[in-house]
This record gives structure tokens, C-alpha cells and sequence, in this order.
């Protein structure tokens, strides 16, 4: 069980604090990420899934290390991340890496495509240059560029080319373990649809383990193998993806579902309409943060915020309902 | 609408036909009164489409206003809008009714927000803003364009159920622009696909979603993951977008379709009634209906 | 690059006017007709020496513009023209040394204070406010009475209240330009801070800053005319031209040309500077960029 585990974050907590006052003292903190248990296994396709401002996106940072979490321990690949060495870390973090949602900014303007993605090799291998120009042009032909390409700067390029040109970066370390931020949320239906396809066909090859972020469930329910529904810095709900696209536990999840528009005429079903919005991560609802909005909440709600448990086998919820079932 | 200034935007040529009159030979004056009281638009962007420095009820009371006191419509109010007491009235009025249209969408707490300013709200408050102020002037169309791409899915579910109940009570025509298939699906009645500049197909939301005849529209509807389904791979329509400044000659959609032939590079389809209410703009259409029914009969 | 240019004809005419300056400046022992400080003076031998000049020429004195002296001559005799050619090199050494120092202190300082942030910020930021709240007059008056009259001197005073405004500027855009997603992509492949500051975040900090320079070259140059013209800047005899102005201005009703050809020349390089400025600050406007 535990071998198979790339990576396991337990009690993760991530919480920004906010200075306010002459003295900038803190006063309040925004909890992103609060207490969140989760594994990844290797080869899979982990789905994270929730609206704006849920702490998904600080959650995938907080996984590969961009930021430290605030309590709570990452391990990867077997080892603690928060009690290795400095260096040791840092070769660790190199079989991690991230693919971000905006391709634009998250190219800088004034490097090649070849500096961009010969940059990771340039700092960690010692190697030449034309091995580096090698191996650019090997990761461009990987994800569907070629040689014409690499000495243009990024605004020559599409959005869907942009987004190739970080996901080459990102393999240029053959890292195990990539961290998709909402990878295609910025481009259109169509770009999309060849886009995913290269994360599949990249995982088939590279036997990679993703951590995909998106809001787009039916993304999620295309491209990965397990998910988790956050909301308001919690995970709600987590299990496989048929299983949860059969049957949503949470009321959340089950919201979350109806709110969709499906692309089909012929299924046409009232929305579920949830009321009121997310709430602020600064001072969330007591109790179940999904309390104020739930149509099905009961008096515990209020008070206790219930744990994450297994119901079925891969399965957790995070629920007082079910919790009195078990 | 005529929104686009004219330069950088210029109708070329053409006519609108709204109400069987032509909007591009009338004047500007004639349109600001149209704008508004007629023919409103909600845009994209909640944030930007609202001014900053102005509180949600006084904007909204301010199209009100405007509306009322059009010269052509109330000459009266018109007259005495510049005596300052009486502008006073109206405006305090305009504040009531701007209060009423935030509590037609459902606004909790509609006196509070009317005194906030557009930052103090999030996305899915400013949309519903967005929609109480074009409410206020009454339109017979509703342009919304794009109006729940910056919002969650929770919220704009809520937002798509909130136009749909008002264009039920008020029977207003809405004109949808987005990219969301899933929306058209639930919300239209009738779609236009457009690609590069060109309608390529258009009829009743079902027929299109049913039996696509543009192959454009096939792989659209192809490309996107559904929720409903278990796809292993998406079909995937080759090459990108082209360039509005230099479209491809023909038919735009030529260089990324599998039944180009010569024709398509030569002469742009014209949009033909293919069966009722449904139009397609391709040459071959009817090999692309073809090649449907073989797939359908594969899969079989 | 230049092709960006032709879209505005200001600019063009800007950069024509720049390349012009560093012309003169740059063959400005060829096209003068004498040395305004140093004279050849025949020797008994039949050879040629030179020598520092401090004869006054009284016969050639405020001689009026004609084809021998194009500007006229001055008060001691010296031909006006030469002045003005030799005093580009003097007033371009100037603006460019003091606002390329300027610069490269506003980058360090406020590329650190921006990309660090906290307390490193703090700190920087209060010591450039303090150097911002010295009036460039005072601190002129200063050096000048402590170190002495003398261009490099003007050059250090004018470098010391410079810079605050650069490490602003950058600073602001360290701050925005951080927060971009190559930043963060540049720390998850592993580099360092330094690399990620000066490789991924100042160049693309760089291009308000490069407006602001081209602006400014014009303004330092006013500056220092206009410390040379109230006696702080170079000393006196140093063909500069706000010191030239200074003394044509005694004699401006008989002899107007001593104080206007140096005047011209001060024009026409600021304009320059500030055309080239506007024609920058178009093409690194990134909404104008294909």
C-alpha cells in the first residue's frame, strides 16, 4: 500500500496571514488549505476538483514545495519532505513539477522557446550546449512542436502552443510527478481537446503521475482516475471517478453535478440551484463550511465539523449524514 | 447594437432588421433611445463592465433616469430634469425603482447592495446587477455575452436560472454569445455556429446537437469531454484558428476539414436550408451526413 | 528595431536628432575650428605645441556670426561654433554617466527591495526616501563647496539624488512582474533567487525604466546647464553650455549670439532625448507590439 504511494500529504494545512494595524501584527489568517489528508498513487491521474478560491491551486503549490505548508507533512516518494536536508530537497523537487493555467504569463516574454526549456537543464545538468539543443528539440517533437520553433519567442505562438512549450519545460527534468494547474482552462473547446489528449498520451509514455486541478468536472471526469471535491479549503468528498460520477455523497458534490449544463438537448433537468456563494477563507462558517448553503443540513452542522471518513471502500466523505450511518 | 465605434469597427455592409426597421440607417440619437429601452447587453466581465467609483443602486438609477427622461419618450420629465429639485425627486425615485429591479433577481438585502460599490460585491452580485440594470429599462432583447464565463459553476447556475425565469415572466428574446456548449444546451431554443466571421451553421439547439451537418460543428461538439459519457479519447479538429486578417480563400473552415475538396478553396458556401429550421453553410454537406450515418452504423 | 520607428515620425525625427549629437560629440576635434581650452601656438622653432589658452584675443572679441566664426566669438576671443561642438562632448559625458549610474543603483537596489520584499524592502525603501527628500540644488551647493567646482563633482551630486526615482520605478515593477507564472515556473525547475531576479524578472521589468531614462537624459542635461548657469557646475573657462549662457547673458543686447547658439543646442538635445522617450515608450507598449 504504502509503495505505491508517490505521494502522500498528511494534515496539510496552508494559512496566509494578513497583517494589519501600525505594527502589522496578525490578526487574521486566510486558511487556504485546512487539514487535508490525501494520497496519490503512481501512474494515476488524481483529480482535484472546486471552485474559485477553494485552496486547490495553493494546495497543488503547497504539494511540490513552491510553498512550504504551514503545518502538516508532505512525503514523496517515501522521504518527509519537511525533515530531509536543503539539498536533498532540492533534488527532490526536480521529479515534481508544475504545468500552470495561464501559458501567457507563465512564459517569460523575452527568452526563446529553446532558452525556455533548455533552462531546467542549463541549472541542474552540467551539460553542453548542443546536447542541450538536443534535448530541446527531442521534448519540442514529444509534445507536438518541431525545430522551426525554437528560436521564436512566446507571443508568436497560440494559446495551445504556448501551453505545449510548458509542458515540454516541465518534462525536461523527466520528472514523476507533475502538478496540473487548471492546465486548460485558458484556451478553447477545441485546443482543449488536443491538449488532454497530449497529457494522456505523455502519461501512457513517461508513466507519469498527475495531480490535475481544474473546476471543469467534465475534464475531470475525462482525464482522471481518482478525484477529490474541495471546498473552502477542504477536501469533501474523494474517490474514484466512477464511483463519484455514479453516485455524489456529499451534498456539495451532488450540487456541484446539477449545476453543470450538460452539451445535450434532450437531457434537460432543472438545476439544483444552491444558494449564496463560497465563503470567504478569512473567516469561514463554523462547524461544516458547506453549512449555510447545504438544502440538507441538520443541527450538528452548525457546530462540528465532520472528518473525512470511509464509507465505501475508496470512498471518503466528509458529511455529518453519513457519518451517523457508520 | 452599433457599439463598436466607428473607427477602429465599420459595417461594411448589410442591414439589421430589428422591429422591421434597419438599424444601421439610423442616426445616433435615434439608437441611444433604442439602446436601453429596447435592445440591453450584459457583458463578460462583471468587474469591468461596471463603473468603480459609482455605488450599484445609483448606476442603476441612472440608466433609469436616462431612459425616462429621453426626450422622445417622456418630454415632460425631459423639461424639468435640470430644475434641481425636482431632479432631486427623480432621482430618489429612480433609487426606489433601481432597488426593486435588484430585488427582481433575487438580490438578498437588495437596500444594502444598492449602496455598495460594484468592488464591495463579488462576480455573481455584479452579474446580477448587470442583468437588474438592463432589467430596469425593460428591452425586448437581452444581449448577453458571455455573462457566466468569469463566474463559478454554483453561481452561474444560478444566474442561467434566474434569466431563464425572467425571460419567462417578461417574455424577453435573449441573445446568448458563448462558448459553452453545455450552456446553449440548456438554455437556447436556437443556435448559430459561428467560425471565423461566418455563421457555418444554424438551426433548433436540438437538431444541432442531434445531427450536426458542418463538420466544424461536429468536431466542435466531438472535441469537449462530457460528463454523461466515458470517452477514451476526444476527437480532435486539426490546425488552429485562422487569422481574421488574412482568412483562408473558400470556405474559412478548409484547411482543417477532412472533406475539403476543390470547391472549398475556391467558393465560400452560402448558408442553405438544409431541412427545417436548419441551415448549413458547407459544399458538401451531404457527404459529411454520409460519412455520419457510417459511423453511426460502425458503431452499431 | 528601427523598423518600429517609422511608425512615428516624432521619434524618427528624435532618434535622428540623437545620432546626430553623438555624431559631433564623437568628431568633435574634426568639424571645430579651434580647441576652446587648449591653442597651437607656433614656437620660434618653426614647430607646433599646445598650450593651455588663457590669452584673451581682444581683437577677435564678439565677433558677429560670418564664414569664418558661424556662431561668432565670445569674449575672450573664442570661436562660439567650437564651443558648442566641444560642449556636447562635455554635456554627454554628463547625462549619460550620471543616469547610467543612476540606473544601474536603481536596478540593484530596487530589484532587491521589490523581489525580497519585507524588511530587505523596508529598509531600502526608507533610505531611498531619504534620498529623495534632498533637493538636488542643496546637495549641488554641497558638493560644490566641500569637493569644489568641477564637472565630476556635479556628476556625483546629480547621481546621488538620481537614483531614488529609479529604484521606485523598478521596484514597482519588480513587485507586478513577480507575481507573473514564469517566476514560479523558474523556482520549481530549480533556480536561485539571483538567477530568477536578474534573468527572469528585471528584463522584464526594464521597459518603463528605458522611457524613463530617455527622458531623463534630457533633464539631467538641463539640470546641469542650469547648475553651470548659476555657477555651481563646471568652472569657469569650460566650453559647457549652461556656463556659456551664463556668460553670453551679460552681453546678450550687443552680441546675441554668445548666449543663443549655445541655448539652440540645448534645445535641440532635449527635444531629442524627449522625442526619443515618447517614440520608446510606443514600441515597448506591449498593446502597440506584434
Amino acid at each position: 500500500m504504502e509503495k505505491d504511494q508517490i505521494i502522500k500529504a498528511k494534515n496539510i494545512k496552508e494559512y496566509f496571514p494578513i497583517r494589519k494595524g501600525i505594527f502589522s501584527t496578525v490578526k487574521e489568517y486566510v486558511k487556504a488549505v485546512d487539514n487535508v489528508n490525501f494520497y496519490i498513487k503512481k501512474g494515476e491521474t488524481f483529480g482535484l476538483v472546486g471552485e474559485s478560491g477553494c485552496g486547490k491551486t495553493t494546495l497543488g503549490r503547497t504539494l511540490i514545495q513552491l510553498i512550504p505548508p504551514t503545518s502538516g507533512t508532505v512525503c514523496f516518494m517515501g522521504k518527509n519532505l519537511s525533515e530531509i536536508s536543503k539539498s536533498e530537497l532540492r533534488k527532490l523537487r526536480l521529479h515534481m513539477q508544475i504545468v500552470f493555467q495561464d501559458p501567457s504569463s507563465s512564459l517569460n516574454p523575452r527568452m526563446t522557446v529553446k532558452q525556455i526549456i533548455g533552462e531546467p537543464l542549463k541549472i541542474n545538468k552540467k551539460i553542453k550546449n548542443e546536447e542541450i539543443n538536443k534535448k530541446v528539440l527531442l521534448l519540442l517533437k514529444t509534445v507536438g512542436l518541431d525545430e522551426q520553433h525554437m528560436y521564436r519567442f512566446p507571443h508568436e505562438f497560440s494559446g495551445g502552443q504556448k501551453q505545449r512549450i510548458g509542458v515540454a519545460r516541465a518534462l525536461a527534468l523527466n520528472p514523476d510527478f507533475i502538478v496540473l494547474d487548471e492546465p486548460t482552462s485558458a484556451l478553447d473547446v477545441s485546443v482543449q481537446a488536443k491538449i488532454l489528449n497530449l497529457f494522456k498520451d505523455l502519461q501512457k509514455k513517461f508513466n507519469l503521475t498527475y495531480l490535475f486541478i481544474t473546476h471543469d468536472l467534465s475534464v475531470i471526469k475525462y482525464i482522471s482516475d481518482r478525484v477529490a471535491v474541495m471546498y473552502a479549503g477542504k477536501i469533501v468528498e474523494l474517490s474514484t471517478t466512477k464511483e463519484l460520477f455514479k453516485k455524489q455523497l456529499h451534498p456539495y458534490s451532488i450540487a456541484l453535478l446539477c449545476c453543470i449544463p450538460i452539451p445535450d438537448p434532450k437531457i434537460k433537468k432543472e438545476f439544483i440551484v444552491i444558494k449564496g456563494e463560497v465563503p470567504s477563507l478569512i473567516n469561514p462558517p463554523p462547524g461544516c463550511k458547506f453549512h449555510p448553503r447545504c438544502p440538507k443540513r441538520i443541527s450538528i452542522c452548525k457546530k462540528i465539523e465532520p472528518e473525512l471518513i470511509e464509507i465505501k471502500k475508496e470512498h471518503f466523505v466528509a458529511c455529518h449524514l453519513y457519518q451517523k450511518k457508520v | 447594437m452599433r457599439l463598436i465605434p466607428d473607427p477602429p469597427g465599420k459595417i461594411i455592409d448589410g442591414e439589421i432588421k430589428f422591429k422591421d426597421e434597419d438599424l444601421i440607417k439610423k442616426t445616433d440619437l435615434e439608437l441611444q433611445n433604442i439602446r436601453g429601452n429596447e435592445i440591453s447587453m450584459i457583458f463578460q466581465e462583471p468587474m469591468t463592465a461596471l463603473n468603480p467609483v459609482f455605488k450599484i443602486g445609483d448606476q442603476i438609477a441612472e440608466v433609469i433616469i436616462l431612459h425616462e427622461s429621453n426626450p422622445k419618450l417622456n418630454n415632460k420629465n425631459y423639461r424639468f430634469y435640470n430644475k434641481r429639485k425636482i431632479r432631486k425627486k427623480m432621482e430618489k425615485q429612480a433609487f426606489e425603482k433601481a432597488i426593486e429591479a435588484l430585488k427582481m433577481v433575487n438580490i438578498p438585502d437588495a437596500e444594502k447592495v444598492a449602496n455598495q460599490y460594484p468592488h464591495e460585491c463579488s462576480g455573481g452580485m455584479r452579474q446580477r446587477a448587470m442583468i437588474a440594470m438592463m432589467l430596469a429599462c425593460d428591452p425586448d432583447l437581452l444581449i448577453a455575452d458571455e455573462p457566466t464565463t468569469a463566474l463559478d459553476v454554483t453561481v452561474q447556475a444560478q444566474i442561467l436560472a434566474l434569466m431563464k425565469d425572467l425571460q419567462k415572466r417578461k417574455g424577453t428574446a435573449i441573445w446568448l454569445i458563448t462558448h459553452n456548449l453545455g450552456i446553449i444546451a440548456e438554455m437556447c431554443d436556437r443556435v448559430g455556429v459561428m467560425y471565423a466571421g461566418y455563421i457555418v451553421e444554424m438551426g433548433s439547439t436540438e437538431l444541432i446537437f442531434d445531427n450536426p451537418d458542418h463538420p466544424y460543428t461536429r468536431g466542435l461538439i466531438g472535441s469537449i469531454p462530457k460528463i454523461t459519457e466515458d470517452i477514451d479519447e476526444l476527437e480532435i479538429i486539426p490546425g488552429n484558428v485562422p487569422n481574421l486578417i488574412e482568412p483562408p480563400s473558400g470556405c474559412r473552415f478548409h484547411p482543417r476539414c477532412k472533406f475539403c475538396k476543390q470547391i472549398c478553396k475556391e467558393k465560400p458556401p452560402e448558408l442553405i436550408e438544409v431541412e427545417k429550421n436548419h441551415y448549413v453553410a458547407c459544399h458538401r454537406y451531404k457527404e459529411v451526413k454520409y460519412s455520419e450515418l457510417v459511423d453511426f452504423l460502425k458503431k452499431k | 528595431m528601427l523598423h518600429l520607428f517609422r511608425r512615428s515620425l516624432l521619434s524618427m525625427i528624435g532618434l535622428i536628432l540623437i545620432l546626430f549629437i553623438i555624431f559631433i560629440a564623437i568628431f568633435a576635434p574634426y568639424l571645430a575650428i579651434q580647441h576652446p581650452t587648449y591653442v597651437e601656438v607656433s614656437t620660434e622653432q618653426g614647430t607646433r605645441r599646445i598650450e593651455e589658452r588663457w590669452d584673451i584675443n581682444f581683437q577677435d572679441k564678439f565677433i558677429p556670426p560670418n564664414s569664418e566664426h558661424y556662431f561668432g566669438t565670445d569674449d575672450f576671443g573664442r570661436d562660439i561654433y567650437s564651443m558648442v561642438i566641444y560642449g556636447t562632448q562635455i554635456s554627454l559625458k554628463i547625462c549619460l554617466m550620471v543616469v547610467f549610474s543612476a540606473t544601474i543603483i536603481g536596478i540593484i537596489l530596487g530589484g532587491i527591495a521589490g523581489y525580497f520584499g519585507g524588511k530587505i524592502d523596508e529598509i531600502l525603501m526608507r533610505v531611498t526616501d531619504v534620498f529623495l527628500s534632498i533637493p538636488y540644488l542643496i546637495l549641488a551647493i554641497a558638493v560644490a563647496a566641500a569637493l569644489g567646482r568641477s564637472i565630476e563633482n556635479i556628476m556625483m551630486a546629480l547621481v546621488l539624488v538620481w537614483w531614488p526615482q529609479y529604484a521606485r520605478l523598478l521596484r514597482g515593477q519588480v513587485l507586478s512582474i513577480r507575481e507573473n507564472q514564469y517566476v514560479e515556473a523558474a523556482r520549481s525547475i530549480g533556480a536561485n533567487n539571483w538567477r530568477i531576479l536578474f534573468r527572469h524578472v528585471i528584463p522584464n521589468s526594464f521597459a518603463p525604466l528605458l522611457v524613463q531614462i530617455t527622458l531623463d537624459l534630457g533633464a539631467v542635461l538641463l539640470v546641469a546647464a542650469g547648475l553651470s548657469f548659476i555657477g555651481l557646475g563646471a568652472p569657469p573657462g569650460t566650453a559647457e553650455w549652461g556656463l556659456m549662457i551664463s556668460s553670453g547673458r551679460m552681453h546678450m543686447f550687443h552680441s546675441w549670439w554668445y548666449a543663443t547658439f549655445p541655448g539652440l543646442a540645448i534645445v535641440i538635445t532635449v527635444l531629442g532625448f524627449n522625442l526619443l522617450g515618447d517614440g520608446i515608450r510606443d514600441i515597448t507598449d506591449p498593446k502597440l507590439r506584434r
